[in-house]
């Protein structure tokens, strides 16, 4: 018995590492990156991607998500600057300079700030199966963002194998990074 | 009558075996504990019959009046601001032994014991450059019986402060504006990333550490903390 679980397990460990199952679909999209210049989904194709959607005023969650995606990149090493990481904001006070400082300030992330009109970015919104309501909070800090929280990596082809919540480890992350 | 009364008192003030009575056998004498209670603690058995709780005379910081010796035993004597709480005043101690009492009680509340309330690690979260914000984090320790709220926050870094509170609502994360953060009776209350945060607007140019937080509870305690500032990219 003990033999065949060895050798099963030996089959198993020299067998090409499982491709990650697609878990959605995503059709090539356009918006604005943080220099004003057209971004165009499909110029990703061939490398992988993270992806993440927020806005600079978001007091909490979003620094905490962008911190750890910045510990990421530390752990996965030199060689994951390859891989992009995109801060689409959902509010549209972030002007591309904005993104751009905002974005700036996580050395660590190879990140391109996106935005866009309304009708854009809620269709990129809507692909991902994310969620946003912008709500006058009564702060003093202006409307806040209620929105979902996950970084999304996306494979070579621009479509989404894995989800990470805000709860995550970066160490999972950079794992994840460095096995596409 | 009254020269009989007279003349009794000075024997028990005089006589013999009679020396100084201490500041407890004072407090127990003059009846401050059918309020205050007989360890100082706040609960007699006359507490519940005021509207104004009674002070727990063995935490200092719960004193409405001064809090030194002499400033105790003015309080005996004159009451606290009028009837502004239920203390009254009793000028008919003597001062002799409204100081023996008073230093009676200066002595129970000076004694080292868990703060009532405590804030520790505190820190604000290095803010970006691009939004004139900052999030700071905090724990509050409530060594207390009672629930207590922190009811306002302000700071010198900062021209505003909010309480902010994360609720997951429809898969959302929101952020709420609260007007109180509860911490709960002998208990902690600890706001961390994604979860509850201080939210400092309209910071101070540049923003230094350390960052000085001011926190008023609503019992009208006020406490001041430090908070570093720490870069958690």
């Amino acid at each position: 018995m003990r033999v065949s679980v060895v050798a099963f397990a030996l089959l198993f460990a020299c067998a090409p590492p499982a491709k990650h199952e697609k878990l959605m679909d995503i059709a090539d999209f356009e918006l604005v990156d943080h220099d004003g210049r057209v971004f165009r989904s499909a110029s990703l194709k061939g490398e992988p991607a993270l992806l993440f959607f927020g806005y600079t005023h978001c007091p909490d969650a979003c620094p905490t998500m962008m911190s750890k995606v910045a510990r990421a990149y530390r752990e996965a090493g030199p060689s994951s600057r390859t891989i992009p990481t995109l801060f689409i904001s959902v509010d549209p006070r972030d002007t591309p300079p904005v993104l751009k400082q905002y974005l700036g300030y996580f050395g660590a992330v190879p990140a391109k700030g996106l935005t866009g009109p309304k009708p854009q970015i809620d269709a990129v919104v809507k692909q991902f199966g994310a969620r946003y309501e912008i709500r006058d909070s009564g702060s003093a800090a202006g409307p806040l963002v209620d929105h979902t929280v996950r970084l999304y990596l996306l494979d070579r082809d621009g479509d989404v194998v894995k989800l990470f919540d805000p709860t995550v480890d970066p160490a999972e992350i950079a794992k994840e990074m460095k096995s596409l | 009558m009254r020269p009989l009364i007279a003349f009794t008192l000075l024997i028990v003030a005089c006589g013999p075996g009679s020396e100084v009575k201490s500041g407890r056998d004072l407090y127990l004498a003059y009846g401050c504990a059918a309020c205050h209670g007989v360890n100082a603690d706040g609960l007699g058995p006359g507490a519940g019959l005021s509207h104004i709780k009674p002070r727990d005379l063995t935490k200092l910081d719960a004193y409405r009046g001064a809090r030194s010796v002499e400033g105790i035993a003015s309080t005996i004597a004159f009451g606290v601001a009028e009837g502004r709480t239920g203390m009254p005043g009793y000028p008919d101690i003597p001062q002799r032994e409204r100081i023996a009492i008073a230093e009676y009680l200066h002595a129970l509340a000076a004694k080292p014991g868990p703060a009532r309330l405590r804030i520790r690690d505190a820190w604000v979260r290095t803010p970006n450059p691009a939004v004139d914000l900052a999030a700071a984090f905090l724990t509050i320790e409530n060594n207390t019986s009672a629930p207590i709220a922190l009811v306002a926050v302000s700071s010198r870094g900062a021209k505003i402060v909010e309480m902010h509170e994360t609720k997951t609502v429809d898969g959302m994360m929101s952020m709420q504006r609260v007007e109180r953060i509860i911490v709960p009776a002998q208990g902690t209350t600890t706001l961390a990333p994604g979860g509850s945060h201080l939210m400092l607007i309209e910071l101070a140019q540049p923003l230094l550490p350390p960052v000085e937080l001011t926190l008023r509870f609503d019992d009208d305690t006020v406490l001041t903390t430090s908070a570093e500032i720490r870069d958690a990219r």
